[in-house]
């Protein structure tokens, strides 16, 4: 069968709907692994009421929880099974009861031709679109050893395929009864984890289609799993006009010959309460009164304190938001992985034709967002920040650097080599008075100004000055007042 | 024989006994099943039609060597069950005259071909 013969039918997750580029492949089956607590069920749950919403015949066997707990479960979900069938299979209690237990033929002997003959049955009688059977393993203490249960698998996995169905089924792994030759057995797996680092998906093996590699962001909830499908940058772009994005400050402007260029990662560099967020800010109003949308991930501030702040320096966040101009999403702590993020950014970006992006900052995305170490989440900001920049959308990173005043440092966070644009900010000591400068260290896309300009925040906004020619070693923090300078101001 | 075999069954666990008979009714026998020595008593005292007994051994006291001389007095086969049969255990079966002693748990193929050659022998003597 060619590809474009294969019909795709929706697992009932969204985003594992876009890892598998559309869904299952109808008449297959898929394994789907993982440890206890995964996740495993209630995505089959899912699977099964996405064939109901599309007039199927679905059927849940379930081998080990009874059906009652299933339907128990699934409502604190939200998750409605009444027009699921279930061949319920489970262990019935009574086996606890000694009358009940035996031992005088194995189980395969006594109890897998009942199961077989049930389930093919129900099958028969019903005539399902979809089958989810969870745990298949348990098939597994009814065979007698591993090859019997190998052509158990096989048999029942083509008998099923030839009544029709799409099959899903869930495998219990342990160390001492592995689950690694069912993947030889069956058209797919998903592997479900979580660890520390948060829940996880991916997709191992998919005959027949390509799939979304990597390990995507998953989470359970209300309604059953939302999944994050890692961003393939090269898979997205979108046409954009490449024109500069002024700041609405002609001094920033000329410092940037013109403003940054749409599609362009720019990075605001400075030590703390130099002005970083306020300039990054700038940009957005200017956007929005161009009547552009932006968006604000904020990792270190709070949206109230944010607020307060901008209004008082006559930028107006609450109003810009209340327009839609606007969007600021306070990060919590560990709320989601980076994956997660970068999928929300994503969701952002092509839902509302978004065109600036501003995560403020590097340092607080590192220590927010659950991954494994500093290399994955600079690698995911950058696979971020390349999608955003295939967008045409105007990325804005502002990166806190410790010193204060004294040797120059451009960035901290090892990702300059990201960056576009490198505008730095500076505290400057002049005299035994606190000033600040702004300049600009990389552009890609243009020349720029090379001198440095004293900049202010002031209740009427940001208010830079002319370039800093009277003085000398300002990147030192300690700047001195040129010679020529000092003789005409003597003078 | 015309009518079907009887096959008394004695053990402690009901499932197996139920099982058993399952297979058993399925090859053409007549079961009676007990699940405690007066049961079995009862049974061996009211029925004289008994042609092999099957017993569970596992669980019951001493007194179950009794009840296999009993059978031995009355000339009926014995086919005795445990889940394990160590030396001692087989001697005391055989010295009492059972004639096959299988450990559980048993193919069922191999029970019934056991039961059949067991009823021929019977036939045959």
């Amino acid at each position: 069968m060619s590809n474009s013969q294969l019909t795709k039918i929706s697992t009932g997750t969204t985003g594992l709907d876009e890892i598998l580029q559309g869904g299952f492949i109808a008449k297959r089956s898929y394994l789907l692994r993982g440890d206890p607590g995964t996740g495993k069920t209630i995505l089959g749950m899912k699977y099964l009421t996405a064939g109901v919403e599309a007039d199927e015949t679905v059927l849940f066997v379930n081998l080990e929880e009874s059906a009652d707990d299933i339907r128990d479960n699934a409502s604190t979900l939200d998750i409605d099974l009444s027009d699921v069938h279930f061949l319920d299979l489970s262990p019935d209690s009574d086996v606890f009861v000694d009358e009940q237990s035996y031992d005088i033929f194995t189980p395969s002997e006594v109890e897998q031709e009942p199961l077989t003959t049930a389930i093919t049955d129900r099958v028969e009688s019903i005539d399902p679109d979809r089958v989810f059977i969870d745990p298949l393993t348990r098939l597994r203490h009814l065979t007698s050893d591993e090859y019997q249960f190998r052509k158990q698998v096989i048999a029942f996995m083509h008998y099923l395929k030839e009544q029709g169905a799409t099959v899903l089924f869930t495998s219990q792994h342990s160390d001492e009864s592995s689950d690694d030759d069912l993947q030889y057995m069956t058209d797919g797996t998903i592997e479900l984890e979580h660890s520390s680092h948060g829940r996880t998906i991916s997709v191992p093996k998919f005959r027949g289609s390509s799939v979304n590699e990597g390990d995507h962001a998953m989470r359970i909830g209300q309604g059953g799993l939302s999944v994050y499908p890692e961003i393939s940058p090269t898979e997205h772009s979108r046409s954009f006009e490449i024109e500069s994005v002024s700041s609405g400050i002609p001094e920033v402007d000329e410092l940037l010959h013109g403003g940054l260029e749409r599609g362009t990662i720019s990075i605001l560099s400075g030590p703390t309460g130099v002005g970083k967020t306020t300039v990054g800010t700038q940009f957005m109003k200017e956007a929005a009164g161009r009547g552009e949308r932006s968006v604000m991930y904020m990792f270190e501030e709070t949206l109230e304190t944010f607020r307060e702040r901008s209004q008082t320096i006559n930028i107006p966040v609450k109003r810009m938001q209340e327009q839609g101009a606007l969007e600021v999403e306070e990060m919590k702590p560990l709320d989601c992985s980076a994956t997660e993020f970068a999928y929300r950014v994503r969701k952002e970006v092509e839902e509302n034709d978004t065109s600036i992006v501003m995560i403020d900052g590097i340092d607080g995305y590192k220590l927010s967002l659950r991954d494994d170490d500093d290399r994955v989440l600079v690698r995911k900001l950058h696979s971020l920040c390349r999608y955003l920049k295939n967008m045409g959308v105007t990325v804005i990173l502002v990166d806190e650097i410790d010193t204060i005043t004294g040797e120059f440092q451009a960035t901290e966070a090892g990702i300059s080599y990201l960056a576009d644009n490198i505008v730095f900010l500076r505290h400057l000591e002049v005299t035994g008075e606190m000033r600040k400068a702004i300049g600009v260290l990389k552009k890609r896309t243009s020349d720029f100004e090379r001198s440095l300009r004293e900049f202010k925040i002031t209740e009427h906004g940001l208010k830079v000055g002319e370039p800093l020619t009277e003085l000398n070693s300002v990147l030192s923090g300690s700047p001195e007042v040129a010679q020529s300078a000092s003789g005409n101001h003597n003078g | 024989m015309g009518e079907a075999a009887l096959i008394l069954a004695l053990g402690k666990r009901e499932r197996n006994l139920e099982l058993l008979a399952g297979l058993l009714e399925n090859g053409g026998y007549d079961v009676e099943i007990a699940t405690n020595m007066g049961e079995f008593d009862e049974l061996l005292q009211h029925r004289d039609d008994v042609a092999l007994a099957v017993l569970d051994v596992d669980g019951f006291t001493e007194d179950i060597w009794k009840r296999c001389e009993q059978l031995n007095n009355r000339d009926i086969p014995m086919l005795v069950l445990a889940a394990q049969i160590p030396p001692a255990m087989r001697q005391k079966a055989v010295s009492r005259g059972a004639q096959t002693i299988l450990e559980k748990p048993v193919d069922k193929a191999d029970l019934q071909a056991t039961i059949r050659g067991l009823m021929e022998y019977i036939r045959m003597n």
